[in-house]
């Protein structure tokens, strides 16, 4: 079989339809939008198998006496005294690292099933004064984990409220939240610390996790945690 | 806007983020075919001549080609462009695996269907190309390529680093078009100059395709934790469909999807091949007698 001839203009216009396609492609990378990366790697890794970074010295507990969402006093310190405690900031309006935050931590829950490990205290701050009442951080927890504890700040005045919270993010060296412009259905974002506490059964928190910690991850570092281990 | 859609911590909305390279791609497709259809036909019968008595013949009506190039280019956008890109490349692995589904499993055959056999005479030629697309077009040679390139693209470690930026996503979409071409060559190439997979042999050779999207599937099923660290750290499209939920939905939309996709197209094949066959029956009785009664007329 001898091959028939096929005009040289029609390829290179086939050709040339590819090559436009791609440099405009090219052109479009270059000049356009890159995209955005995940921030989920913006974090700085932890050193070994641990997925949370090595405190020294450890951070203690904020000695303080929160609200819980029945409206009774909550003194962390006292509450939580030799159990495995998870702390973490965050607000009920938050569209993205706290659902997933303390939904990945319920599922872990799950998956250790029983045993050390199986059944952390998981404290949920709010730190938005305005809309965290508690009644608001009942039904939020409720939907995710009825064993999570939500807090709000105790104190008769808005100031006090954000002065405490303030305080208390001071003890674990996280910044303070801000919050931010309301659009014209007049909700905000507010900035906070993404940063999970965990505090072991000796009442300081040795480890520092990130907010992109996977269920897979809490599930290897919650026992371990529990029985004391964190090197 | 941007070129390619990527993953992004970024909270879900439905205001329509379009991007710049599926339009240019949809758009270079329909291209072709405007410029094809504006060369006119008459080169066609040419074509056709060359090709010989080795050519396998084209199957299905112009308006069928027609209809199925325009159901193709529209399954290409939806796989390309917001919302279906945008949900796959960074919140819903299910989202990504009805983008892998169409793509592979509907937009590549579509397209190849309604190819007219001069346009791949055009594109491939009757030289080195011709032999790439043969060898391309044997099921030894399909079949890991599309199996092997499918489960890989599905690897978690894959995955979750591609979509991270444009290049990456743009990447794996290009490994899925290539693999859905891959999987349908054997019996859909249409090069006359190949010889395809048609009646017992082609649905033998797809139900053994049928195969390829359980072994990704499999892993998305039975593992206890997220397997894609993309979908399990993206915010929440849907509440209450966590990330577990949406792995296993992913996993039933890969085999369930897939396999409903494949076993159409067997069962169109094989309805298409019995009336062949009790067509060419008919005609064997038919002639037979004409031989006998002219046999019998004949001193």
């Amino acid at each position: 079989m001898t091959a028939a001839p096929t005009p040289p203009w029609s390829r290179r216009r086939v050709l040339g339809f590819g090559a436009a396609g791609a440099a405009a492609l090219a052109l479009g990378a270059c000049s356009l939008d890159r995209g955005s990366s995940p921030d989920t790697d913006a974090e700085p890794e932890p050193k070994g198998d641990w997925s949370g970074t090595l405190l020294d010295p450890p951070f203690p507990k904020p000695d303080f006496t929160f609200t819980d969402v029945d409206g009774k006093p909550y003194p962390i310190v006292e509450k939580t005294k030799g159990k495995l405690t998870i702390l973490f900031y965050g607000y009920t309006n938050c569209p993205d690292v706290c659902p997933i935050t303390l939904n990945t931590l319920a599922r872990a829950k799950d998956g250790i099933g029983s045993g050390p490990g199986s059944n952390p205290l998981v404290l949920f701050v709010g730190v938005d004064v305005d809309r965290d009442t508690p009644e608001v951080l009942k039904t939020y927890l409720n939907a995710i984990d009825p064993e999570f504890v939500g807090l709000t700040p105790t104190g008769k005045t808005k100031a006090e409220k954000e002065a405490m919270i303030v305080d208390s993010l001071a003890v674990i060296k996280q910044a303070a939240p801000e919050i931010g412009e309301p659009d014209e259905d007049g909700n905000y974002i507010v900035g906070h610390p993404s940063a999970v506490t965990v505090y072991t059964a000796d009442d300081v928190a040795h480890r520092l996790y990130p907010s992109n910690v996977r269920q897979s991850q809490w599930v290897k570092d919650l026992p371990r945690l529990d029985k004391g281990t964190y090197t | 806007m941007s070129w390619w859609c990527s993953s992004s911590l970024k909270t879900w909305t439905w205001t329509p983020r379009p991007y710049l390279g599926s339009i240019l791609i949809v758009l270079s497709v329909v291209a072709l075919a405007g410029w094809w259809l504006l060369r006119g036909r008459h080169q066609d019968e040419l074509v056709q001549a060359r090709a010989g008595s080795q050519a396998t013949a084209a199957t299905g009506s112009s308006t069928g080609r027609s209809f199925a190039f325009v159901l193709g280019v529209v399954g290409l956008w939806a796989c390309l462009d917001w919302p279906l890109a945008t949900l796959g490349a960074g919140y819903l692995a299910t989202a990504q695996m009805i983008r892998q589904i169409l793509m592979v499993m509907v937009v590549a055959p579509l397209l190849l269907f309604s190819m007219p056999a001069p346009l791949a005479v055009r594109i491939f030629g009757w030289g080195k190309r011709l032999t790439v697309l043969r060898w391309l077009a044997r099921p030894i040679v399909a079949v890991p390529a599309a199996a092997s390139i499918l489960v890989g693209v599905n690897a978690p470690a894959f995955v979750d680093y591609l979509v991270k930026t444009p290049y990456g996503a743009f990447a794996m979409d290009g490994a899925w078009v290539f693999a859905g071409f891959a999987l349908w060559m054997p019996v859909q190439c249409p090069h006359p100059g190949v010889r395809r997979l048609t009646g017992g042999a082609g649905i033998t050779y797809l139900i053994g395709q049928s195969i390829v999207p359980v072994l990704p599937g499999f892993f998305m099923t039975w593992s206890d934790f997220p397997i894609y660290r993309t979908y399990e750290l993206a915010p929440r499209v849907f509440q209450g469909f966590d990330a577990v939920t949406d792995q296993q939905t992913a996993a039933a939309v890969l085999q369930v999807g897939g396999m409903v996709l494949l076993w159409v197209q067997i069962s169109y094949r094989f309805l298409h091949w019995a009336y062949e066959q009790m067509d060419e029956d008919r005609a064997g009785r038919t002639g037979g007698k004409a031989m006998a009664e002219a046999g019998t007329a004949t001193p």
